[in-house]
């Protein structure tokens, strides 16, 4: 009997110990879920089915909101289209605006987007200053902001798009490079508006490579990212300093015009033009020598990863405007040895 | 009263009376001969071809809105008429259309979006900057939701017009600049004529015109397109020479703002009835040298602004001094 009763003992000690532990089991799963600072939702052991659906689950009735400069241009159209596909793919909406490069009307519709109760907001800034408030703003309300391309001063929970600064010592050492090939050493540097973030940047590190490589700036002009006044500039010092031989420019577009005066003055090949951006015409006019080089920072590529970053902090549980992170897209160097490889330029993408 | 006092008194008269399109000519040549002298390369025959070529756009277009401005109106949407027609001959090139062709598609295009202005402010009676203020933002968008759906592209290689235009020259003068006296030329004659003496006198006192038998209504509408068919040959010059369309630097608004500048400084009233195609011609090279002297001494954008802004403000101060206002000058719509 005696045995009966320590046997009935142990069994229910043991019975309570095992609830007991799969209890706590449970609660720290469930506490893993609600904290999951960092994590991304998931049990640490689960099958790839589980994985879909908790996913699934966690991103159902998730919104996100791209709020673009214009979708008429070729790079802002690749975002578009690549993050059609990516956000459709987990379950999450995605729409998007455009400004048209009017700052306050893309101000008015961040602020729409925080009215709407978006749950990520993706914005394409063009102002170093611009939207400090309303970045903060939504992060307050609990929306996760990420910027594009260009990113402020205020900052986001994260930033996906070029190294500014790698693009502009990168492309300068190709043209460095060149020129010393010719045993020419002076230089032009053609930046966007001078003041903005991209140009800033990219003027630190072309000077740098430049410093560096022994050459000398015969010119640091804003070209206003427009191919007529970037055209002006280089008729003047090509006259001004004949000895030039590359000019470097933050802008494929406006450095088309460069090319054609180059072309013009009949010095295409003494005369390098080099630029960052490889959009569908730049692949063109490097065939046609009129370019010698770009510097494509493959915006596909970094639609993606604004995808994959939007979607892990969806999941991730941390509080928006926390996580203040940044990752930089890749540089690919594009000339006449791998112009006409597919997808070496980008194209404009049907985003209806 | 000595015969000094008379002299000065004269001297001032002479000054208040003469046009400042002239001062503009005498500031343009002193800071030419200044710049001659001190900086490296400027007086050569080619740079000084290369000032008048970066200057035949805006030139252009400010000779056009001059022509409104003096008939006592305004055109805001002369960029937006220009980008679209420019870049809607660019586009109909690019789909396979015969040049020429795309090219009078393009012209008519401008000048019925200059008719619609015309009309609107002639004949509806809705002052000119709302009602071109509005139009700019219609034009645009028009389009771009409807053809222009690139905001970018390239002049195609068949388009030997353009490639003409943007690249070759007329006895060693550039095209561009060719395109540029072409067009100061024909507005001078044109002002000088009855023509221009009907524009002038509607610019003064438009109602004293009409009952002096002027056709107020019609010239008013003739105005705007004339304007538009000049924006549309600013355009053309500028795809031609930059090799590309970019309907950006249409959004951006710096280039009216330089428009207007040169309007101003060329000594054209805003108020209407004063100003010759002179003046906006030396006011446009004015701000090429400009362009030219700080890319050749490279100024940095700090130094660029500043330079600009103390020019514009000369010239509105000298403005001022010359013509100060007063209960006859004031008037309605005086900007």
């Amino acid at each position: 009997m005696k045995i009966i009763k320590q046997f009935a003992c142990a069994v229910a000690v043991v019975t309570a110990l095992t609830v007991g532990l799969a209890a706590c089991s449970t609660g720290s799963s469930t506490s893993n879920t609600s904290v999951a600072k960092g994590g991304g939702g998931l049990p640490e052991v689960a099958t790839g089915a589980d994985v879909i659906k908790a996913t699934l689950a966690t991103l159902k009735g998730k919104k996100v909101r791209m709020v673009l400069q214009t979708v008429s241009a070729p790079l802002t159209q690749v975002w578009v289209k690549r993050m059609q596909l990516g956000f459709a793919e987990n379950g999450v909406k995605f729409d998007y605006v455009a400004s048209e490069f009017d700052n306050q009307v893309l101000a008015t519709q961040v602020q729409t987007a925080i009215n709407d109760k978006v749950d990520a907001l993706i914005v394409h800034n063009y102002d170093a200053s611009g939207l400090a408030s309303l970045i903060k703003k939504a992060q307050a309300a609990g929306i996760y902001v990420m910027q594009i391309n260009i990113a402020s001063n205020q900052q986001s929970d994260a930033y996906v798009g070029p190294n500014w600064d790698s693009l502009g010592a990168t492309i300068a050492n190709r043209a460095i490079v060149d020129c010393k090939a010719k045993g020419k050493t002076e230089m032009g540097l053609i930046t966007g508006f001078a003041a903005d973030v991209p140009s800033v940047l990219f003027l630190d590190g072309a000077k740098r490579a430049m410093k560096a490589g022994g050459m000398k700036a015969v010119v640091t002009q804003p070209g206003q990212y427009d191919p007529s006044k970037a055209g002006d500039i280089a008729r003047t010092v090509l006259r001004q300093n004949p000895n030039t031989c590359a000019f470097v420019g933050i802008y494929d577009v406006m450095m088309v015009g460069v090319a054609k005066v180059v072309q013009d003055a009949g010095k295409t090949g003494d005369v390098g033009v080099y630029t960052i951006d490889a959009s569908e015409g730049t692949c063109k006019a490097i065939g046609d020598g009129a370019l010698t080089a770009a510097l494509s920072y493959t915006p596909s590529q970094m639609a993606n990863q604004a995808v994959g970053l939007t979607l892990y902090l969806l999941q991730s549980g941390l509080k928006a405007g926390t996580a203040r992170t940044a990752i930089f897209s890749s540089a690919v160097m594009v000339d006449k040895s791998n112009y006409n490889v597919p997808g070496a330029c980008y194209r404009g993408e049907n985003i209806k | 009263m000595s015969s000094t006092d008379t002299h000065r008194l004269g001297m001032r008269s002479t000054l208040k009376n003469l046009d400042q399109g002239y001062i503009v000519a005498l500031v343009l040549l002193v800071l030419g001969s200044l710049c001659a002298l001190l900086v490296g390369g400027f007086a050569s025959a080619g740079n000084l071809l290369d000032i008048v070529r970066s200057s035949a756009t805006l030139g252009i277009l400010a000779i056009g809105g001059m022509i409104v401005v003096v008939a006592r109106g305004l055109d805001l949407s002369v960029i937006a008429i220009m980008a679209v027609s420019s870049a809607c001959a660019v586009q109909f090139v690019a789909a396979g259309h015969n040049e020429v062709v795309g090219l009078s598609l393009a012209l008519v295009i401008a000048a019925a979006l200059g008719l619609f202005n015309g009309l609107l402010v002639a004949y509806v009676e809705i002052p000119a900057l709302f009602v071109t203020l509005a139009t700019t933002l219609l034009f645009f968008g028009i389009f771009r939701l409807t053809y222009l759906t690139d905001e970018i592209k390239a002049v195609p290689a068949g388009a030997e017009v353009m490639r003409w235009l943007g690249r070759d020259d007329i006895l060693g003068v550039p095209n561009p600049a060719v395109l540029f006296a072409l067009v100061a030329g024909g507005a001078a004659i044109l002002l000088s004529r009855n023509l221009g003496a009907y524009l002038y006198a509607i610019g003064d006192n438009p109602e004293a015109a009409r009952l002096a038998g002027v056709p107020l209504r019609p010239m008013v509408v003739g105005t705007y397109v004339v304007s538009a068919v000049l924006g549309f040959l600013g355009g053309i010059n500028l795809v031609a020479v930059a090799g590309t369309y970019d309907l950006r630097t249409a959004a951006g608004g710096a280039l009216l703002y330089d428009v207007i500048a040169v309007i101003v400084i060329g000594g054209v009233s805003l108020s209407g009835g004063r100003g010759t195609v002179g003046g906006v011609a030396c006011a446009a090279i004015l701000i090429g040298v400009i362009a030219n002297v700080m890319t050749l001494l490279d100024f940095n954008v700090i130094q660029q602004s500043l330079a600009k802004s103390v020019i514009v403000l000369l010239a509105i101060v000298l403005d001022s001094a010359l013509h100060p206002r007063d209960e006859e000058t004031a008037r309605v719509g005086d900007l």
